[in-house]
């Protein structure tokens, strides 16, 4: 082994395999799919978070720029204000549906103190209804999550994947089934749950 | 001194001496066989190789993983380094496709994509780009960059105008808040738009026949995919990508005052 690499051809010919196969990865990432860590508590109770342990999920880049996704879904997509990072968030409203910009269970005065302290909901409306080409995203983790309540509905075609699984923590590894894991609690009033 | 007598050369052979082992002299009359000239050392001529390679399963699995790397290859010079898109719309009508409406003739243009395509870094003002539509996710977009973030831009027509709220359906649009202490409450001025951070404002040249953010509001960066280099309109006629719009068009787009922004501070880690 060691006089074949001695030569230097032979080096060169193995960076030429290697950068082929890191090309092969890059572009099978973009755009059929793959495993990447994830970080930050908004989808607390679905992909958990630890201290030291990043959990991993499994996403679909077939789903990107929003094929095929749909309410209850879990995406990543690219930040509309912050392009460089990514954000993974559920889908909570399709073009066409209303959402309400404010929380479940905060009380309608907290839109009035959004603007000062800027932290929830800088829309200034109530209800909305999800313009053509865009969805609305929200952390199920709805206390820590800077979602569609902040920027706004998400274009589509920022959705970059569809996320299929969480694998890595393997305690709470489980697929992510669309409407297996959000429940529909009461038949008229139509709030989305998460089981546990 | 007597001349030397000239070299005899002896015409015929020396006789050889026929032995019962020895092979016949080759006469002409008998054709030559392929097996006359027998090597020193014989060795079995080389096997012949099929068209498949001694080693089928081996080498077609390496031709298919370069074959694959390939096509890899060139989505990524696609996707980083040039791209070439045709142009169907005549929203950039003096600049792109300044013949649709006449003759039909399409232009095709030359992208390059930015450094770190999607991320939307390094775009200035007048650069023309295609980016993926925030209303229709699955086409491409052509339009020229007026705003960046943090300008002013005031419109001439468009949703900033309009006194109807919420009409883009909770999209940021970069107006002014409700001002309670104003005698009747209104935007602190109609038609003046802040482009929020991270979004960019687009313009068509040909504002008459243009949806672009007049209408649906400010665009988010990561929609952009390159900046338009070169137009192509047919063999030997390459023109680098310009302004061509007279003084009326330019007259009818959207006055920016340059500014700055800041990232919210919500969107600080």
């Amino acid at each position: 082994m060691a006089p074949r690499l001695a030569n230097p051809h032979e080096w060169s010919r193995i960076a030429f395999n290697l950068s082929k196969v890191a090309l092969v990865v890059h572009i099978f990432q973009r755009y059929i799919g793959g495993i990447s860590p994830t970080a930050g508590m908004s989808m607390v109770p679905t992909i958990p978070v630890h201290y030291h342990k990043r959990p991993y999920i499994l996403y679909s880049s077939l789903h990107r720029r929003g094929r095929g996704v749909k309410v209850g879904d879990v995406i990543t997509y690219k930040s509309p204000v912050v392009a460089s990072s990514q954000g993974c968030k559920r889908i909570v409203g399709m073009p066409g549906d209303f959402v309400s910009v404010v929380t479940p269970g905060r009380r309608d005065e907290d839109i009035e103190a959004v603007d000062v302290d800027g932290r929830w909901a800088s829309l200034g409306q109530q209800v909305v209804q999800v313009p053509e080409g865009h969805c609305w995203v929200a952390g199920d983790n709805l206390e820590w999550s800077r979602d569609s309540r902040l920027f706004g509905p998400v274009p589509l075609g920022l959705v970059t994947g569809k996320v299929l699984a969480v694998m890595l923590p393997l305690s709470d590894a489980k697929w992510l089934g669309g409407e297996l894991d959000v429940k529909d609690v009461q038949e008229k009033e139509h709030e989305w749950v998460i089981k546990r | 001194m007597p001349p030397k007598p000239p070299i005899r050369i002896p015409k015929t052979s020396a006789p050889v001496a026929r032995t019962r082992f020895a092979p016949p002299p080759p006469t002409k009359s008998t054709p030559r066989t392929p097996t006359r000239s027998q090597p020193s050392h014989p060795t079995p001529p080389p096997p012949r190789t099929p068209w498949y390679g001694t080693r089928p399963i081996r080498s077609g699995l390496i031709w298919t993983a370069n074959t694959v790397a390939m096509g890899c290859a060139l989505l990524w010079v696609r996707d980083h380094h040039v791209d070439v898109l045709s142009i169907k719309g005549v929203s950039m009508a003096p600049t792109v496709n300044p013949e649709l409406h006449e003759t039909g003739k399409k232009d095709w243009v030359i992208v390059r994509p930015y450094a770190q395509s999607g991320h939307g870094r390094g775009v200035e003002r007048g650069d023309v780009v295609t980016f993926w539509k925030t209303h229709k996710p699955e086409e491409c977009g052509i339009k020229r960059v007026v705003g960046l973030e943090g300008d002013t831009v005031y419109v001439k027509r468009g949703y900033a105008l309009d006194k109807q709220e919420g009409k883009l359906g909770g999209m940021p649009d970069g107006l002014g808040s409700l001002d309670p202490d104003a005698v009747d409450g209104r935007m602190e001025e109609v038609g003046k738009v802040v482009v929020p951070y991270g979004h960019v404002w687009v313009e068509g040249d040909n504002s008459r026949f243009t949806l672009d953010s007049r209408d649906y509001g400010p665009m988010s960066k990561g929609l952009l995919m390159g900046r338009v280099v070169w137009i192509w309109r047919g063999w030997g006629e390459w023109v680098r990508m310009g302004d061509e719009r007279g003084k009326k068009e330019k007259a009818r787009a959207s006055r920016v005052v340059e500014g700055r922004a800041e990232l919210p501070a919500v969107f600080l880690e």
